[in-house]
């Protein structure tokens, strides 16, 4: 479905990811999982088109689509929920969805807004209030729920849990878990490591912009070097 | 001397992002805040140094209250910042952007007029004095380049050596090895280290764990806007809690583990079925 190789990728004169590659399968949840500044957002937003490239190929669906922007790699059916959620705070929650339906197939508006209400009915009872005004569950709902309108075959997620409570947590991940049950290929960045190798078939570990190791999640959660990647015991280096 | 944060409470409308903090840093240490993301520690820092309201709670430095202070009365009460993301003056020299933060200093005023200094004597002194802190990040062969044009390690540098220009009583650095490369970061190492005097007080927020544990007298761990566990580097390492800060907690996993599994199983039979 995604096959990224060799990827180098900044920003301005700042080189972040070397020689990286990431290959998602359909239907397969692939998580990334890495300490902070490793370049786990930059692979994302690269893969949107959103970073400069600098060598190497991304491949989505069986054409080659470095380089190419932003908005003509979304409406490939490559969506992506960015750090943050950055929903459009000063709209509504019906006009996100509204501003994020590319008309990638013949189903029409109506349609995907009411499968989005479906998933997540918290959301269908604040459709007529501001986005600015839902929690940051609600918020990251929204943002998923944004990216589906999209009709996506890969949906990329960055750090869906930041500052969420276990309860929203466990919401939001149980529908992502069932999007991948109905075909949909998840790309996931996860500061939660342990969440994030309990719900991946795949794991890339980065740092200091490099894929350090990688395999089945069960194998990289077993990875004796993980823990001392996050609390500086000893460095990954040589791991793989 | 003392800084202290006490019972410090801060919410964004109906988010808590730091709920009844209290630290006290000490004098000749270097203090470090670390922390999964979302923990709170920038909005800290961000207090502390007036970019933020608290919510409730009393910022102490001396005695002297401080939240509620304007940023730049903060300053002069002797509290230096740098940024997470770098914020020069772009378009100035390299010494210019340290020399521009001594115009309202009065105190070496009245010793240069003792002196029978005029003003050019006094911005000689000025000079010196930046020279000095330039010096010491090796950056006065860069002092006439304009700072968009230092390389980024050397910006971080920078930013340091100008927080550090009024000899502040305590220094906040918010992430100094963000993007800095291996090298960058054992030179940043060093610097630190030496930065240690017994007037001031260090705050460092970092997410280089090999940088934290290496230069930090004292580490306090937050998570979900609250103090976790606080001790030595070596003590913070071996704490189940902070391990579980970082890597995820039981509870927040059963669920999700037996969702995870069985949709691990149902896709296993799909691809089974699929490959009769």
């Amino acid at each position: 479905m995604l096959s990224v190789a060799r990827l180098n990728a900044g920003y301005g004169s700042k080189q972040v990811l070397f020689d990286a590659d990431v290959e998602v399968g359909r239907g397969e949840i692939v998580v990334v999982v890495g300490p902070n500044g490793a370049g786990k957002t930059t692979l994302l937003t690269a893969i949107s088109g959103l970073c400069r490239i600098s060598g190497g190929t991304i491949a989505f669906a069986g054409a080659e689509i470095t380089g190419q922007r932003a908005d003509r790699i979304a409406r490939r059916g490559l969506a992506h929920c960015p750090e943050g959620r950055h929903i459009f705070q000063r709209l509504s929650v019906e006009e996100n969805l509204i501003a994020a339906h590319v008309g990638r197939t013949a189903r029409g508006f109506t349609a995907l807004r009411d499968q989005v209400y479906d998933l997540f009915p918290i959301l269908a009872e604040r459709r007529h209030g501001l986005a600015s005004r839902l929690s940051g569950g609600q918020q990251q709902m929204l943002a998923i729920g944004r990216a589906l309108m999209a009709e996506p075959d890969l949906m990329m997620l960055d750090e869906p849990s930041l500052g969420l409570a276990p309860k929203i947590i466990t919401q939001i991940f149980s529908i992502v878990l069932d999007l991948a049950l109905s075909g949909m290929s998840i790309l996931l960045v996860e500061q939660n490591v342990r969440l994030a190798l309990e719900v991946g078939d795949r794991a890339y570990v980065l740092e200091s912009g490099r894929v350090r190791l990688s395999g089945t999640a069960e194998d990289v959660a077993a990875h004796p070097a993980l823990a001392g990647l996050y609390l500086g015991a000893d460095h990954l280096g040589d791991v793989a | 001397m003392s800084f202290e944060l006490q019972n410090v409470t801060k919410r964004f409308g109906a988010v808590a992002a730091i709920t009844d903090v209290s630290i006290r840093f000490e004098p000749g240490q270097i203090h470090a805040i670390i922390g999964p993301n979302g923990a709170g520690k920038s909005t800290l820092v961000n207090m502390a140094g007036g970019s933020y309201a608290v919510t409730a709670g009393r910022i102490l430095l001396d005695g002297r209250e401080l939240q509620g202070l304007k940023k730049h009365e903060i300053s002069l009460a002797g509290v230096a910042r740098t940024y997470q993301n770098i914020r020069l003056f772009d378009r100035m020299s390299v010494m210019e952007n340290l020399e521009v933060c001594l115009y309202p200093q009065r105190t070496t005023c009245i010793l240069a007029d003792v002196l029978g200094l005029g003003e050019a004597g006094r911005r000689e002194q000025r000079l010196a004095h930046c020279r000095r802190l330039l010096d010491r990040f090796d950056l006065v062969p860069f002092a006439g380049v304009e700072a968009r044009n230092l390389s980024y390690g050397r910006q971080r540098m920078l930013e340091i050596a100008r927080a550090m220009v009024r000899t502040p009583r305590v220094l906040m650095l918010d992430e100094p090895a963000a993007g800095l490369n291996d090298a960058e970061t054992r030179d940043l190492k060093q610097r630190l280290r030496h930065l240690r005097r017994p007037d001031l007080i260090v705050i460092v927020i970092e997410h280089d764990m090999d940088l934290v544990m290496s230069i930090s007298d004292h580490v306090t761990v937050m998570h979900r806007g609250q103090v976790l566990f606080a001790g030595t580097p070596a003590q913070v390492q071996e704490n189940p809690d902070v391990r579980e800060a970082y890597l995820g907690t039981e509870d927040e996993l059963d669920a999700i583990r037996s969702l995870a599994q069985r949709r691990k199983a149902e896709r296993r039979l799909r691809q089974q079925a699929g490959a009769v």
